[in-house]
Formats: C-alpha cells, structure tokens, sequence
C-alpha cells in the first residue's frame, strides 16, 4: 500500500450498499397484496419467516430450496406463503432508487471507483442482477452468501479492502442500516448512514466537491 | 493422479537434472482493477512435492514495483497491516498460499489498468527450484471466492478479532455483528430443537394468538416490533452462549464447493460443523 497522510478525508472510492439504497426491496411489498389482514401478516413476517431468516440465507447458511423446506415442516399452515417467499422475490422488491442509481451514475461519470458490499443470498443476487442490470456495474462486489460473512461482520469490509487493494480510510460506505454503518467506521471507513437521494447527493458533494445535480 | 503427474515430472526432471520440478504454481490471479488505482494484488497456490524452498521474490514489468507482502495485525491497535517480507516459506511436501487477506504479492505504481480475461506474466525466484516464469489471469471478481474461498484468509481475521477482545474493544458495547449473529443462532438451534422433538403449528393460528404473540414480542423487546423494522430488531431474543458463527466454518452449498487443492500449511482448513444442516 501507498503510505498516504493521516488527514486525508476525501474519499477516492465509493461502496453501496443494495438493498434500501439501489433497490427498494421490502417483504412488505409482496406480503401486502398476499396477506391482507394486517394482523396475520406481521405475524408471517416476524415469526414464520422473520427477517433473521432471511438473514440466514444471506449468509450462505442454506439453499432457499433448503430454508423453504425447513420453514414449511415447521409452520405446515403457511406452505403456500413460504414457497411464495422465495418463488415471488422479485415482488418483493419495489423497483430500482433511481434517484439513487442517477448519483452512481454521475460518481461513475466522475471517474470514481465504485464498489458494492451486499447482505444478499447467491441466488437472489444472480436473479437480481438479471434483473437490474446496473447492480453488474461496479469495480467489485461482495456478497454475504458467497463468501459466508454478513454486514456488520468487520470482516467483510475488511474482505473487501484487501480483495481489491483499497485502504479502508479512503472509502465511503452508504449503507441504510445504522448496524453496518458503524461498523463501517470501526473499521476505518467514512460512511453515510442514508436516509434519503436527497440526502445523499448534498453529503457527497460536499465531500468530494463535484455536481451531482446537472 | 495430480500426485502421479507430479511423481512422473519430479523423475523427468531428476532424470535431466535441470533444477528441482517439484514447485507448481496453480490459480495464479489478480482481479480486474478500475482505472486509476495505483495497486493490485496477486494470489495463487504454489505446491511443493519436494524439500523445503523459499520464494524470494517476484517481478513483472506492468508495475514500478513488485513486493511480498504479510498481512498481519497490529497488536496495539487492532489494525490490519501489511509488511514486506523477504520471502515466503515452501514448506516440504506443503503449499504456500497466497489469498485476499493474507500473504500475497503486490503490485505497486500500476503502468496500466488490468482488464478481465487478460493475462501478463510474472517472474517467480525461488531459492531452491529457481527461475519460473508463469501467466497471471486477471479474472472478475465474481470468480474470486471460487478460487480462494474465505476461508483461506481466516487466520488473520481471527487474529484480528482475538487482539482487539483483548485490547477491549469489542467488550464496552456489543457491535451489531455480535448481536445479529446471537439471533441467527438462536433462530438455528431453535428450528433444529423443534425438528428434533417433531413440534409443528399445524393449524393456522386465530387472530387472537398472533395478536397476543406479537404483543408479546413487542414487551419482551421493550419496543414496538415492526416488520419494516431493521433486520437486527425483529427476532425475540433469548440469552445463547456465546459461540462464534464467524470463526466457525458454516456448511457451504454444493454449488460453491471448490476443488480440493493440497493441504494448506498457512491456513487451517474448514471442518464440518456440528450445528450444520445436512446437504442434500
């Protein structure tokens, strides 16, 4: 590694995160239309397939043939939701952050190097980029499932510096997730912690000095 | 087979006499870089079917400098570093591995930018076996944990992980990692107890009982539980000991299973896990 100074703040490389800052994606936008009755429907989603369980795939530790498998032996009652879980993905999410995929674009545009670390599951992912061909346009990608670590692991972050030889202090990290954010920063990276498009394109701009807007 | 193929090439190589043929270089790759980045990497799977040896350096005329790099941890602070070294250990009959996150030959001052599918060549000098010229392929990185799995590099991560508990940084607040990992497992062991005691819900529940469930949850995490909450948030949680996920090598699906490559002396192997799920 180049010796670089102590105050050196600008950041010279940019890590998304995917899910609620690229791609909107929410259980919630599936379950909504399967599930009508408020009641039953949280209680699908935060004790037949909870988030964490989703988490599990995420982090490489079942096939979703597997989880489906499991998750339908033990609440028989919800076959037909649990197989829409994995069958319906792509409802779950919402669409592409396109205010958010115009600000990768002008970072591209910019010359900056981007990168992405994702919970995701390889299967999801693979589906996903078929679908949104801009999740394929980055200098690299981690990923939760293939390499069995899952944000806010610090592993992984550090995963992603020594893989593709950046220094974790020139690094920005959005991420929506307070969890990950933070431990973007105990590793060393600047991050952002988003809230919104809006937010997000001031926060850079000031930081790198460039127009996001026109 | 592999071992005849090296059996029969170490007796051609005796036979002429040339210089030892045991060393081969396997997986010799670095990763598409963006334009402008300064440095890049190179990992590959040197074995050894003879005596011990020593690689010494290594050289390409793509970048300004070319060095041998350890990846350690700074017992002070926790940090990740990376030293030079003047050269890397073949042990006898073993491998050394270079991977991400650990020992690997850096490029530095990159002349240009490397483009997948490409490939350049790299000068290897070995103490004992000599001179090897060989191709590095420059790969998307999407192939990357194919070829050099996580768990090649745990060592260091480990280490990371130890220094800073005993630095007492990780015990004033529990990190997020800490807390999410505890749920999945907690999750994990209890659909495993209800597989095992045969427990299903077999009818839907009322309204009535997900209410009160909900309810439930709601007070036992002293919160309003919310499906669009963050994934930390939503799982009961119960007291677990603690028992890492991350140093323990979870089942991997058949799918990313890689070729069995020789038995790594600069990494420990990944062992089957008890808590694992059976593969299909």
């Amino acid at each position: 590694m180049q010796p670089r100074s102590p105050d050196h703040r600008k950041p010279r490389v940019i890590v998304f995160d995917v899910g609620g800052v690229l791609i909107d994606w929410d259980p919630e936008n599936l379950f909504r239309n399967l599930i009508p009755d408020d009641a039953e429907r949280r209680f699908f989603l935060t004790h037949v397939c909870p988030r964490i369980w989703n988490n599990q795939q995420d982090l490489g530790l079942h096939t979703w043939a597997e989880a489906v498998q499991n998750r339908i032996a033990l609440y028989p009652a919800f076959e037909a939701h649990i197989r829409a879980y994995d069958t319906r993905w792509p409802e779950m999410v919402k669409g592409p952050v396109s205010a958010t995929v115009v600000i990768k674009d002008k970072l591209r545009a910019a010359g900056l190097p981007l990168y992405a670390i994702t919970n995701f599951s390889r299967e999801k992912w693979a589906v996903s980029q078929n679908l949104w061909p801009f999740l394929k346009d980055f200098d690299g990608i981690v990923v939760s499932g293939e390499e069995k670590m899952l944000k806010p692991d610090p592993a992984i972050y550090h995963l992603l510096c020594t893989r593709y030889g950046l220094e974790a202090a020139e690094c920005l990290f959005i991420d929506d997730v307070l969890e990950n954010v933070e431990a973007a920063k105990s590793v060393g990276m600047m991050a952002h912690h988003f809230a919104n498009p809006e937010n997000l394109r001031e926060t850079l701009q000031n930081l790198l000095e460039i127009d996001l807007v026109s | 087979m592999r071992l005849l193929i090296a059996v029969l090439l170490s007796v051609v190589m005796a036979s002429t006499a040339a210089f030892a043929g045991e060393i081969k270089i396997e997986r010799a790759s670095s990763l598409e870089m963006p334009e402008g980045l300064p440095t890049a990497g190179v990992f590959m799977i040197v074995t050894n079917d003879g005596p011990a040896d020593k690689l010494l350096s290594a050289k390409t005329d793509i970048a300004e400098t070319t060095m041998l790099h350890t990846m350690d941890v700074n017992e002070k602070t926790g940090a990740l570093v990376m030293n030079e070294s003047r050269g890397f250990d073949v042990p006898e009959n073993g491998s050394l591995i270079m991977a991400p996150g650990s020992n690997h030959i850096m490029l530095i001052g990159m002349k240009r930018q490397l483009k997948k599918d490409e490939t350049f060549p790299l000068t290897l000098t070995f103490e004992k076996a000599g001179v090897k010229q060989i191709d590095v392929e420059v790969i998307a990185n999407s192939k990357m944990s194919d070829r050099f799995p996580a768990e090649l590099s745990s060592e260091v991560i480990d280490k990371m992980v130890a220094v800073k508990k005993k630095l007492g940084m990780t015990d004033e607040k529990r990190s997020g990692w800490d807390t999410l990992r505890e749920k999945i497992q907690n999750l994990f062991r209890k659909d495993k107890a209800a597989a095992a005691s045969g427990t299903t819900n077999e009818a839907l529940p009322t309204r009535e009982e997900m209410e009160n469930r909900i309810k439930m949850d709601d007070v036992a995490n002293g919160k309003e539980a919310d499906g669009a909450e963050p994934v930390v948030d939503t799982a009961p949680v119960e007291p677990a000991p603690p028992a890492p996920i991350a140093t323990d090598p979870v089942d991997t699906p058949a799918d990313t299973v890689v070729a069995p490559i020789a038995p790594p002396t600069a990494a420990p192997a990944p062992a089957p896990v008890p808590d694992a799920a059976p593969q299909p």
